[in-house]
């Protein structure tokens, strides 16, 4: 059973959050002033309240957390398994390490394009897209993990006359969990992001092509408050998964 | 009775020839059954070098360790290691940590059970089975260290700077502990520190390592009463060996 504790701490939090809402709230009306394109918050959630309960809307938000969800098991399976293997030698890190730093920097989006000639159009390359995006982090964070925890318990491992198997179950793959863990937490976002910026290229559904179809029709209220909606899934997915990372690894706490 | 650890000839260079440097040049050492000895020298003198090699850790380049005059090969049952802080699994709980090397043996549940909450109780560490190494000091997380070599029930312990993060006082405490332990047990305990007085507190006789490329300069006895006292820790007989060791280290560094 997940456990959430409610200390004074994070009330008061909650409290300055909920604050700095309604000041964004307050400094997009008086920006409505100056640019009176930009439509008011209560506009915003008149429009999101309609946009939101049509099945086709919700359909395309199916199909962008679909996309986003593919791309992260695809990255999490990658980057973890490539993050063991080259973690696991120090001249496989020396190696891949610059490589994996330069195209870490690079933005992802220049990928898109190739990625649109291999798997054409469709949902294909968005679950691409979003799988470069979340990948890296987990790469990195797997391979860093896996380097420390090896070379921490090394002596240890030697000393008990360990098997590689016993030494990967029992002492890597536990060590490496939380910044994994953390990584592909970091990988929810960031494999939403790869979707929607695949789904503005070029979509025939999806959150990115709705945004998409909302500007040109020049409903800027409702295009806002479709955003919106994405943070706040964002956000959720965020909130769960530090639940469940928090369940599984109590012995960080206190 | 026989020798313990035997140290003939050793030497270690690391490196590809051309490019290799020599971390021991010469060492050779016998230490008895039950006897408590420490590794002590200038930093960098290659004494964890020296310990791994008893270990089976490291393979001497020339030489040989022997344990009861069979030569080590590599890491064996009878040798248990306690490493420098940090060594214990973070996301097992005192008690798993404490089984975790009898369970890398494939000691049954019961059997492992048992024998950690005894080691657990001979650190003194009572009630603080099912706490996280993250709970705990860092003087309290060395004594479970200890627990988990000696659940092992190994004949010889090897102690790698094992008190090297604490601070001075917990270090003291920590020392007159495992004396005691050292005591109840009777094993033969080789331990690396590059504290003098923690040295002189603990051993029955120093291996005093020259800097690299290293020998064992000179082997000092400590003959202090036990169990030791605060006095006998800074009588005349502890404060000569002191000075004594002083001079070798100031001269081995150059330092005047």
């Amino acid at each position: 059973m997940l456990q959430f504790r409610v200390s004074p701490n994070l009330l008061s939090i909650l409290l300055i959050q909920a604050a700095a809402l309604v000041a964004a709230a307050l400094a997009m009306n008086a920006l409505g002033g100056i640019f009176p394109f930009l439509p008011g918050p209560t506009h915003i959630v008149e429009e999101g309240a309609q946009l939101l309960i049509r099945p086709e809307i919700l359909q395309d938000f199916g199909v962008t957390l679909l996309e986003a969800s593919f791309g992260l098991l695809i990255a999490a399976g990658i980057g973890i398994s490539l993050g063991l293997v080259i973690g696991s030698s120090a001249a496989l890190v020396s190696f891949a390490n610059p490589l994996i730093l330069a195209l870490y920097s690079v933005p992802k989006i220049v990928f898109l394009p190739i990625l649109m000639l291999i798997f054409g159009t469709g949902m294909g390359p968005k679950i691409a897209n979003a799988a470069v995006h979340a990948a890296f982090p987990i790469l990195l964070n797997t391979l860093v993990a896996t380097r420390d925890t090896t070379v921490r318990h090394e002596k240890l491992g030697q000393s008990l006359c360990m098997t590689r198997l016993q030494f990967a179950t029992k002492i890597l793959l536990p060590g490496i969990v939380p910044p994994v863990f953390g990584a592909i937490r970091l990988g929810v976002g960031l494999s939403f992001m790869g979707a929607l910026l695949a789904e503005l290229f070029q979509s025939e559904a999806g959150v990115g092509h709705l945004v998409h179809d909302l500007y040109n029709s020049g409903n800027i209220a409702g295009m806002l408050a479709i955003i919106l909606a994405v943070l706040v899934i964002i956000v959720s997915l965020n909130g769960i998964m530090a639940a469940v990372e928090n369940r599984f690894s109590r012995w960080r706490e206190i | 009775m026989s020798v313990s650890v035997s140290i003939e000839n050793v030497s270690k260079t690391f490196g590809v020839p051309g490019t290799e440097f020599v971390a021991i040049k010469q060492a050779d050492a016998q230490i008895q059954p039950g006897e408590f000895v420490s590794i002590l020298g200038p930093s960098g003198c290659g004494k964890s070098t020296l310990l791994d090699m008893v270990a089976g850790l490291a393979t001497p380049s020339r030489g040989t360790v022997s344990i009861h005059g069979q030569p080590v090969t590599g890491p064996d049952e009878r040798m248990a290691m306690v490493f420098q802080q940090m060594s214990l699994l973070p996301w097992r709980t005192i008690q798993a940590n404490v089984e975790f090397g009898l369970e890398v043996r494939g000691v049954g549940e019961a059997q492992r059970r048992r024998t950690a909450r005894e080691m657990i109780d001979l650190v003194g560490l009572n009630g603080f089975e099912e706490k996280y190494p993250s709970q705990l000091s860092g003087g309290m997380n060395q004594r479970v260290a200890i627990a988990r070599a000696l659940a092992l029930d190994p004949e010889i312990l090897l102690m790698d700077e094992p008190f090297g993060a604490l601070d001075e006082q917990t270090r003291r405490i920590m020392g007159i502990e495992l004396l005691r332990i050292w005591d109840k047990s009777g094993k033969t305990i080789v331990f690396v520190t590059h504290s003098i007085s923690e040295a002189i507190q603990l051993s029955d006789r120093i291996l005093l390592m020259s800097s690299r490329p290293s020998t064992i300069r000179e082997i000092i006895d400590v003959p202090l009463a036990r169990p030791r006292s605060i006095e006998d820790l800074s009588s005349e007989t502890a404060r000569d060996i002191e000075l004594r060791v002083w001079k070798v280290l100031l001269e081995e560094t150059g330092a005047k």
